[in-house]
């Protein structure tokens, strides 16, 4: 596997929310809103590069009675040191995810990939598997969270839990403006779903979005195996036809 | 034998390098985290007392029993940070609770007359669209009312939110006219 493909793996094919239903706790408990998903996502990164990096680099070292729990030992002190930072410089963040920060250490993408891949390989493709899987599970938690927020609100916010880049919390999409064209005093918020910001509406957006997923992938695995035949009967004419050809020959050599 | 010694010291080896990196980030973190905490809460009470950002607060934060969580007594401070006798600026009412969204914290504030100053949703984990539609639209409404007799908006779909905010303020109530109603 080229480091692209080890990179870009996470995003689409081996994703750990959509294709391996991985880390599905904060999948479901932390995109109520696009803010938090994308700082969930972030601090996963982080935990999940710099334990892939470690435990690649103590690999040879772990007995393997004990390697789970010098694993958990690993990522916990990634999750510590990332929860103390949190809470230092993003307090709204930290305030927001709550219970989920600390629970990043039983989040079964980061155990199973020191398990699966960062005890088997080198140093620098455990740190790109780290980041190329961190995105795509940001990447997934980011399309929960907006589909999400967007349902429930009309709109998606930035500055309430990150702050950064802006004074004020602002709305960076809403439909306020549009319906404004027709009805001054409407308020999209009041009309919202608000079931999709409640842990019910979690399952719900989960199941559409795996659903569309699942129906794009099962798409692209049919053309995939047409593609597959089309080539098998190209093959079998031309062989068909060389065949042919051949007897010709043949038949013309006789006489 | 060996084997069993090497094992306990890869671990030992592995917990003594985490706890060293704890303590060195906590080192490097733990005055802005004091710093954060303390500076949340003041922000607080400077905006329910409409009191200026370089106003010297002291808090005086007394833990109580019943389902309100805390009462604030905000003095101004000296100099050197120590509370001036006397010079009281008002009181505020913490509730701390939980509601179907998460964690909810919400901070009544009371003035010298009686009123409500102002009603403060703190930390929380709500949908930070709905807390801004409490806060903007029906928070004013209990601005200078009389703890004593104040009424609340009632509208049709309320929050879970605005459903912790009521509650707050009916404990307020209750606590303030039966423990400080004649000072």
């Amino acid at each position: 596997m080229s480091k692209k493909e080890n990179f870009l793996k996470g995003f689409f094919k081996e994703n750990p929310i959509f294709v391996f239903l991985l880390g599905m706790c904060p999948a479901l408990a932390v995109t109520a809103t696009f803010e938090t998903s994308l700082g969930m996502g972030l601090l996963v990164v982080f935990v999940l590069t710099g334990s892939n990096i470690v435990v690649s680099l103590v690999k040879g070292f772990i007995p393997d009675q004990v390697r789970t729990p010098a694993y958990i030992v690993i990522i916990a002190t990634f999750v510590t040191v990332v929860k103390m930072l949190t809470f230092a410089y993003a307090i709204e963040l930290y305030d927001a995810l709550g219970v989920f920060l600390p629970l990043i250490v039983v989040n079964c993408l980061i155990l199973g990939r020191a398990e699966a891949f960062a005890s088997k390989n080198n140093v620098v493709d455990s740190a790109i598997d780290g980041i190329g899987m961190g995105l795509g599970f940001t990447f997934a938690l980011v399309v929960i969270g907006i589909f999400r927020e967007f349902l429930s609100t009309g709109g998606i916010q930035w500055g309430v839990y990150l702050p950064f880049f802006v004074d004020q919390p602002i709305h960076l999409f809403t439909l306020d403006w549009i319906i404004h064209l027709w009805n001054d005093g409407f308020v999209i918020a009041d009309y919202g779903l608000a079931v999709f910001s409640l842990p019910p509406g979690a399952f719900i957006a989960l199941g559409i979005i795996l659903a569309s997923f699942q129906f794009k992938k099962t798409r692209q695995d049919k053309r995939e195996i047409e593609a597959k035949k089309l080539l098998i009967i190209e093959k079998k004419r031309i062989a068909l036809e060389k065949k042919k050809a051949t007897a010709i020959k043949l038949a013309k050599a006789g006489e | 034998m060996l084997n069993k010694l090497k094992t306990a010291f890869v671990l030992v080896f592995i917990g003594g390098l985490s706890g060293l990196i704890i303590f060195s980030v906590n080192e490097l973190t733990y005055e802005q985290i004091e710093a954060n905490i303390v500076e949340q809460e003041k922000a607080y009470y400077r905006d329910i007392f409409a009191l200026s950002d370089d106003f010297n607060m002291f808090l005086e934060i007394i833990e109580l029993d019943g389902e309100l969580d805390q009462e604030i007594l905000i003095y101004e401070a000296d100099s050197n940070g120590l509370k001036i006798d006397g010079v009281i600026y008002g009181y505020a009412y913490k509730d701390i609770t939980k509601n179907n969204y998460g964690d909810i914290t919400v901070i009544v504030g009371i003035d010298l007359s009686g009123n409500i100053a102002k009603v403060v949703i703190g930390s929380n984990n709500n949908t930070p669209t709905f807390v801004n539609k409490i806060e903007t639209k029906y928070l004013g409404g209990f601005v200078n009312q009389d703890i004593a007799d104040y009424s609340i908006d009632s509208f049709t779909g309320a929050s879970y939110t605005y459903g912790s905010v009521t509650n707050a303020v009916d404990l307020a109530s209750t606590y303030y006219l039966g423990n400080r109603g004649d000072e």
